[in-house]
C-alpha cells in the first residue's frame, strides 16, 4: 500500500472514528485499532468496538492498493501534530509497519494484519430509506438522551427505531422520562412491511456525528441478515449491531387525556428549573411544581422551588397560560430541563393528570415531539 | 478444528453435531470434565462449526481472535471471573453478531465464577438473546450453583481410554513409542499428553514422581522422611500432582496384582508396574491407592502437608528389590519421528 493524502483530512477521519475505537482493555487487540485501506481512489479509515463501526472515506492519490491496522491513539495522536501538508503513507507487508511520511518527520508504526480486523459490512445496492441530515440530526438530538445508560435493563439501552411507509419514528426511555419523534422520509421506504429496529443510544449518537451538512440525505440500510443498520452518508457509513431485546410497549404509557394545562415560556422556565436545581441536590433533585389556574380574567402562574435543609431554598414564579384544575406535583429537575431544552421551541406545553400521573411535554408549533416524565412523590403527600 | 480432529470424546461429538444438524441444539451448554480433557478444544471446535464461514474465520477462531467468539477465563492473582467481567459479556451477548448468525461466548472454568457473577449469569443462561450460544466448561457440578446446571444442557466429559489418547497423539505425528508413553501416563487427560508431547518439561516432571515413588519403595524410613520434608516445602500445587500420579501407578499395579493386563502400550511403564506389583499383595496395593487419594484430600483441606506425608510415607511397603527407573530414551523415538514434529521430550 502507497497512498498520499492531506493531513487535515486524515486527522478529521481519525478524530471522527474515534468513539468506535475500543477502550484499551479490550479483549481483542485489533478493536483499539484503525483500519487504513486504499478502496477505489479514496483510503477508508474505520473503527469498530463490535457495538459500532465508524467507516470514512477521504481523498486520497492511492499508488498501490493495500489494508492495515494501526494503534488508534498513537495513530491519531501522531497526525494532530504533523504540520498541514501532504502525508505519505507507506505499508511493508513483510513486517507489518506503516511507515507516515510527513514534512521532516518520518515515523513508522506497528500494526496487526488487516485481516484480523472484523467485517464491517458495506450497503447494499437498494437503501431502505432516505432521510435528510438536518431531520435525522434532529431526530437523534430529541430522543437519544431518554435513553438508559445503565445495563440492568439492556433493551432500555437502546432507540427503538420504526420505518413505516413514509415515516420515522424513534422512541427512547429509560423508565423514568420517555421521548419520542416522528419525521418524514424523502420517500416511501423499499419494503413492503414496516421494518422496526431497536439500535444502540451511543450507535445514534456516532451518526449525528458523522452528519457533516445539514443538506447531506443519508441512506438507511439494514443488513441482509437483519442483524444491522447502516447510515450511510456521502462520506462516511455507521454500522450498529441491532438489540436483540423486546422493547417494552411504550404506546400504552402515553396518557390520553389531560386535567390540566399548562403552556409556558421554555426559556423562562429552563432559568427557573436551573436555580431550583441548586437546591434540589441534597433531595434527590426533586422540585415541586405548583400550578395556578387564574380565576376568572386572572392570568395563571406556575412557581417552582426547591429546598434544601442544609443549603436554603429557593422558588421562581413564572407567568403562564394554565387551564383545567391547580395542582402540586413533584419532578426530577434534571429530567425536566433535559425534555425542556430538547423541545427547541420557544413555547412548551405541559399536560398534567394528578400527581402521581406521568406529564407530557410537547413543542408549540412542533407536533412532532413527545417528551414523557414520570412525577416524583411529593414529601408529605399522602404516602399510599 | 474441526470435529474429526478433536480426540476421542466420540458420544460428545456425535452429540452435538446431531443436535446442531436438527436445530437442537441449546443456548446454555455445559461441558463437564477433569482438568485438560478436551472441555475447551471441544468448545472451540462447536464454536468453529456456529461461526466460521471461511478459512478466514477458521483461523481467527483458532487464535481466539474472533469478533463474535468471546472468551472469558479465571484472571487475577486469584482466578477468578468477577461479576464485572460478566457483565461485559452480557452487554456483547445482547447486541446481534458481527460477521456470523451466532455470538459464542466460552466461559472457561466456570466454577471459578465468584458467587455474585454466578447470580448475574442466571438471567442470561436463561433467557439468552436469540443469538447467543453460551459456553460454560467446570471440573465439578458440585462446584456451581444447582440454578446454574438446571439452566444448561450438560455434557459431561469423562477421561479418555489409552487407546484413544495414543492413536490421536500417533496422527499428530508423534513416534509410537513417545504416544505409547505419554498415553500411559496422560490420567486419561489429552490435554496433558498434547502439552507433554510439546514441552519436555512437562513429561520430565511426572517421570520424576514416578521414579522417585519408585526408589522409596526400596528405602527406609530415613530417606522417605527426607522426601516428605523437601516435597512439603514444594507447595500444595505441587503436592497434589505428585499424588495424583501416584495414584495413577497404584491404580495400575492393584490391577497388575489381582492379574489384570495392564492396558499400557508403552513397553517400559508396563514392565515397571509388573515390577512392583510382583512384590505387593492386591490388598496392599488397593489400600495404598486409597491412602493416596486420601492423603491429597486432607492436603487440600489445609491438613499440615508434611505430616500427612509422613504418615503416608510410613505405611508404602517396602520392596526388598529395586526396580529400575523408568526413562524415556529420545533415541527410542527417533527412528520413528517424522521431520516435521514438533521435537520429543528427551531427558
Amino acid at each position: 500500500m502507497r497512498v498520499q493524502c492531506l493531513q487535515e483530512n486524515l486527522a478529521r477521519a481519525l478524530s471522527l472514528v474515534s468513539r468506535a475505537v475500543a477502550p484499551r482493555t479490550a479483549t481483542l487487540p485489533v478493536l483499539t485499532h484503525v483500519l487504513l485501506a486504499t478502496d477505489n481512489g479514496r483510503l477508508k479509515v474505520a473503527a469498530t468496538n463490535l457495538e459500532v463501526g465508524v467507516v470514512y472515506w477521504i481523498g486520497a492519490k492511492v499508488e498501490s492498493d493495500g489494508a492495515i491496522t494501526v494503534p488508534a491513539r498513537t495513530l491519531s495522536e501522531l497526525v494532530t501534530l504533523l504540520p498541514a501538508d501532504k502525508v505519505d503513507l507507506e505499508l511493508n507487508v513483510r513486517t507489518q509497519t506503516l511507515r507516515v511520511q510527513c514534512g521532516r518527520t518520518d515515523t513508522t508504526i506497528k500494526g496487526i494484519d488487516a485481516q484480523e480486523f472484523p467485517i464491517i459490512p458495506s450497503p447494499g445496492e437498494q437503501p431502505l430509506a432516505r432521510i435528510s441530515g438536518s431531520a435525522l440530526k434532529k431526530l437523534i438530538s430529541q430522543v437519544v438522551f431518554a435513553a438508559a445508560t445503565d445495563e440492568s435493563r439492556p433493551a432500555l439501552t437502546g432507540v427503538l427505531t420504526k420505518l413505516d411507509g413514509e415515516r420515522i419514528i424513534m422512541v427512547a426511555t429509560d423508565g423514568f422520562r420517555l421521548s419520542k419523534r416522528e419525521e418524514k422520509l424523502l420517500e416511501a421506504i423499499t419494503s413492503d412491511a414496516p421494518v422496526t429496529m431497536l439500535i444502540p443510544a451511543k450507535a445514534l449518537q456516532e451518526v449525528s456525528r458523522v452528519i457533516e451538512s445539514e443538506e447531506d440525505v443519508v441512506f438507511i440500510h439494514l443488513t441482509a441478515s437483519h442483524g444491522q443498520a447502516m447510515f450511510q452518508t456521502p462520506r462516511a457509513n455507521v454500522v450498529a449491531q441491532l438489540i436483540d431485546q423486546k422493547f417494552p410497549p411504550w404506546e400504552a404509557i402515553v396518557p390520553q387525556r389531560y386535567e390540566t394545562r399548562v403552556t409556558i415560556n421554555a426559556a423562562e422556565m429552563l432559568k427557573a428549573c436551573r436555580q431550583a436545581s441548586i437546591f434540589a441536590r441534597e433531595s434527590a433533585d426533586m422540585v415541586r411544581l405548583g400550578i395556578h389556574v387564574g380565576e376568572d380574567l386572572e392570568p395563571g402562574k406556575v412557581t417552582v422551588s426547591a429546598r434544601a435543609d442544609e443549603t436554603g431554598e429557593n422558588c421562581s414564579e413564572l407567568e403562564a397560560i394554565t387551564s383545567g384544575k391547580s395542582m402540586e406535583i413533584g419532578f426530577n429537575v434534571r429530567y425536566l430541563i433535559e425534555g425542556i431544552s430538547a423541545a427547541d421551541s420557544p413555547q412548551v406545553v405541559m399536560d398534567l393528570i394528578q400527581p402521581r400521573s406521568p406529564a407530557v411535554l410537547r413543542a408549540i408549533g412542533d407536533e412532532h415531539y413527545l417528551h414523557i416524565i414520570m412525577p416524583m412523590n411529593l414529601p408529605g403527600s399522602n404516602p399510599t | 478444528m474441526s470435529w474429526e480432529s478433536v480426540i476421542g470424546h466420540t458420544w460428545a461429538t456425535q452429540r452435538l453435531r446431531h443436535a446442531l444438524a436438527r436445530g437442537t441444539l441449546g443456548q446454555s451448554l455445559l461441558f463437564i470434565g477433569p482438568p485438560q480433557v478436551g472441555k475447551t478444544t471441544l468448545a472451540l471446535t462447536l464454536a468453529e462449526a456456529l461461526l466460521a464461514q471461511d478459512a478466514r474465520g477458521q483461523a481467527l477462531i483458532a487464535q481466539r481472535k474472533h469478533p463474535d467468539l468471546l472468551i472469558v477465563e479465571p484472571e487475577g492473582a486469584n482466578a477468578t471471573i468477577s461479576i464485572e467481567r460478566v457483565r461485559e459479556l452480557q452487554h456483547a451477548l445482547q447486541l446481534t453478531p458481527m460477521e456470523s448468525r451466532h455470538r459464542v461466548a466460552i466461559l472457561a472454568d466456570a466454577q471459578a465464577l465468584s458467587l455474585g457473577a454466578m447470580n448475574a449469569l442466571l438471567k442470561t443462561l436463561e433467557e439468552p438473546a436469540s443469538a447467543a450460544v453460551l459456553i460454560l466448561t467446570a471440573t465439578s457440578a458440585d462446584a456451581l450453583l444447582p440454578t446454574i446446571l438446571s439452566r444448561c444442557q450438560v455434557l459431561p466429559m469423562r477421561p479418555l481410554p489409552r487407546g484413544q489418547i495414543e492413536a490421536g497423539l500417533q496422527a499428530r505425528g508423534a513416534s509410537p513409542a513417545q504416544a505409547a508413553l505419554l498415553a500411559a501416563l496422560a490420567q486419561g487427560r489429552v490435554g496433558w499428553a498434547l502439552q507433554a508431547w510439546r514441552d519436555a518439561a512437562t513429561l520430565q516432571a511426572r517421570l520424576q514422581a514416578i521414579n522417585d515413588l519408585l526408589r522409596l519403595l526400596s528405602e527406609g524410613l530415613t530417606a522417605r522422611f527426607a522426601y516428605a520434608e523437601q516435597l512439603a516445602k514444594a507447595g500444595d500445587a505441587h503436592i497434589r500432582a505428585v499424588l495424583q500420579t501416584w495414584q495413577l501407578v497404584w491404580r495400575d499395579v492393584t490391577r497388575a496384582a489381582i492379574g489384570c493386563v495392564v492396558q499400557a502400550g508403552a513397553p517400559s511403564y508396563g514392565e515397571t508396574v509388573r515390577r512392583v506389583a510382583e512384590g505387593v499383595s492386591p490388598e496392599t496395593a488397593a489400600a495404598c491407592l486409597q491412602r493416596m487419594v486420601q492423603t491429597e484430600v486432607f492436603i487440600t483441606q489445609n491438613a499440615n502437608a508434611r505430616l500427612a506425608l509422613d504418615v503416608l510415607l510410613i505405611t508404602l511397603p517396602r520392596l526388598s528389590y529395586g526396580v529400575e527407573p523408568l526413562s524415556f530414551n529420545a533415541s527410542e523415538s527417533e527412528e520413528h519421528r517424522s521431520a516435521t514434529t514438533v521435537p520429543a521430550g528427551g531427558k
